[in-house]
């Protein structure tokens, strides 16, 4: 179970890096490209909140896993 | 509007006094007026997080930087806040285990026994000094321009500064960090509110998001892609303020200090999920502002586009509540930035408790007049300057993240690496240094080379 834990922290880590990555190419901020469009939105402003939407959600699951006691001060 | 900003200012006025005494009451040492006690909860611990990194520069900078140069801010900011908020969870976590064994006053205080040197904590306090003043005090400005444009002729924009300056530190001098963060409950509560209304008004008035943004695309389809019109959203900003931003948490006081004074970790844990929703939600209609004033507010200056869409396009009491929000939104986030000014100071001071605070409260009405006399001199680019305030105090982010993730490796050659970037940085700003180097914008070649050369020192064995 523990290793299970650590094995899903890692990957978050790994995962928020990849965000990261793909964030700054042109599958997330194609130059003057605005689309696809999503609900008449450009499709940078769709894309960068999806980005945003994975962040949190891979911060939520982190926490679930994070190493370090919750009663820790 | 002015007769209900005399009937809600005072009521502001008066919770304000209410929290100060509330705080105080509960205030029995120096760690309790500093830190809070180190027993801030959740919700407190988010609202007050959220309400010091969301201000006046989200309120009125992000609408205008969208106005101006297009979705591409929607990476700028809130992306990195994204990456950001995960990051926390890392570097929160190994910076309470660091000080746990300490009695935890400030970064300042921290580095200095952790590198055993004095020069690690004036390096510092001198970048947050040289970084955060020009930060706090284009939230006065910011605050002071708009409403000297809101009430014209009722009195020079300077002593709209001075008035907040004043109830800034008054407030935060007598109930402390408690206080602070009361105070940001309320700012964050309010500032969200009416940005969503003020986005739902502007949207109907639109006809919805589709018409909205077809609007934007038949004035000018650049604003609706990266690099945007005036071609800054390029990827070197974008990465380089990535970088800056996710680096607030490490090198920002006002910001570290709340990750310190959490009651455990796990409510810190909460905190940062709570932030990364807070960020999304109030900088969503920011987007909506600024395309709506794209399509109105075309070569508008920025005062008349901010008191346009922010107030005389609404009913005078949901621009009274905007007015008083923007000003909660100022004052929360400076009080917070110049008493954590006044943390790093105490943890570099020696002394009885008694004589220490003393100097603590001093040193903040100090700083306090710095930030004032800025306000009078600074330029009305918000988002700007807070990105050089952020890019400048990341500068030594190797110093506490070697200090936080690699202590063995905490030698003074990390100390100068930083001290030549903060110096490279602060001559590139004044034009000594070209804005490229190597066809690389400045900051980012910085960064570069600070992470080539922190990493190399990390991975070569040894004390070096």
């Amino acid at each position: 179970m523990k290793r299970r834990k650590r094995i899903i922290w890692i990957s978050t880590a790994i995962a928020a890096i990849l965000l990261s990555v793909i964030t700054f190419t042109p599958l997330v901020i194609p130059l003057n490209n605005f689309k696809p469009e999503l609900l008449g939105m450009p499709y940078t402003l769709w894309a960068g909140i999806l980005v945003m939407i994975a962040y949190i959600l891979n911060t939520l699951i982190a926490i679930f896993v994070h190493p370090g006691n919750d009663n820790d001060r | 509007m002015l007769h209900w900003l005399l009937i809600i200012g005072p009521v502001y006025v008066g919770i304000l006094i209410f929290l100060a005494w509330f705080s105080r009451r509960g205030i029995n040492n120096a760690s309790d007026f500093m830190m809070g006690g180190f027993n801030v909860g959740t919700v407190l611990g988010f609202m007050t997080f959220a309400a010091t990194l969301f201000s006046t520069f989200t309120m009125m900078g992000m609408p205008d930087f969208f106005r101006i140069h297009g979705i591409g801010a929607w990476i700028f900011l809130a992306v990195s806040d994204g990456a950001m908020v995960y990051f926390i969870l890392w570097f929160g976590y190994r910076l309470r285990a660091l000080s746990k064994a300490r009695d935890f006053r400030g970064m300042s205080g921290l580095l200095k026994e952790i590198y055993d040197t004095k020069w690690a904590s004036y390096l510092y306090f001198a970048v947050i000094f040289i970084f955060l003043i020009p930060y706090v005090a284009i939230q006065i400005r910011g605050i002071s321009i708009f409403l000297d444009a809101a009430f014209q002729d009722l009195m020079p924009y300077w002593a709209w500064a001075l008035i907040i300056v004043g109830i800034m530190i008054i407030y935060s001098e007598t109930g402390g960090l408690k206080a602070i963060m009361y105070s940001d409950t309320l700012q964050g509560i309010l500032l969200l509110t009416v940005v969503w209304i003020i986005a739902f008004r502007l949207l109907e008035d639109s006809n919805g998001m589709k018409v909205l943004f077809d609007e934007v695309k038949s004035i000018d389809p650049e604003l609706l892609s990266v690099p945007g019109p005036a071609g800054l959203f390029n990827i070197q900003f974008l990465v380089a303020s990535f970088i800056a931003i996710l680096m607030i948490p490490v090198t920002q006081p006002q910001i570290s200090t709340r990750l310190m004074v959490m009651r455990s970790l796990g409510a810190m844990k909460r905190m940062s999920i709570g932030v990364g929703f807070f960020a999304m939600l109030v900088i969503f209609p920011t987007v909506i502002i600024g395309m709506y004033g794209a399509v109105n507010y075309t070569g508008v200056p920025t005062a008349d586009f901010l008191s346009g869409v922010l107030i005389y396009e609404h009913p005078e009491l949901l621009a009274t509540l905007v007015m008083i929000g923007l000003i909660a939104a100022a004052i929360s986030t400076s009080d917070s930035q110049i008493f954590a000014m006044g943390s790093e100071l105490r943890s570099l001071l020696k002394g009885d408790e008694i004589s220490v605070l003393k100097k603590t409260k001093a040193g903040m009405l100090i700083f306090a007049f710095f930030a004032f006399i800025f306000s009078l001199i600074s330029s009305d680019q918000l988002v700007m300057l807070a990105r050089v305030s952020f890019a400048g105090t990341a500068m030594i982010s190797p110093v506490i993240l070697v200090a936080v993730f690699f202590r063995d490796k905490a030698t003074k050659s990390i100390l100068w690496i930083s001290s030549i970037a903060v110096i490279a940085f602060i001559l590139s700003l004044i034009g000594w240094l070209p804005p490229l180097i190597l066809k690389i914008q400045t900051d980012l070649f910085l960064f570069i080379i600070l992470f080539i050369t922190t990493a190399l020192h990390i991975l070569i064995p040894g004390k070096n």
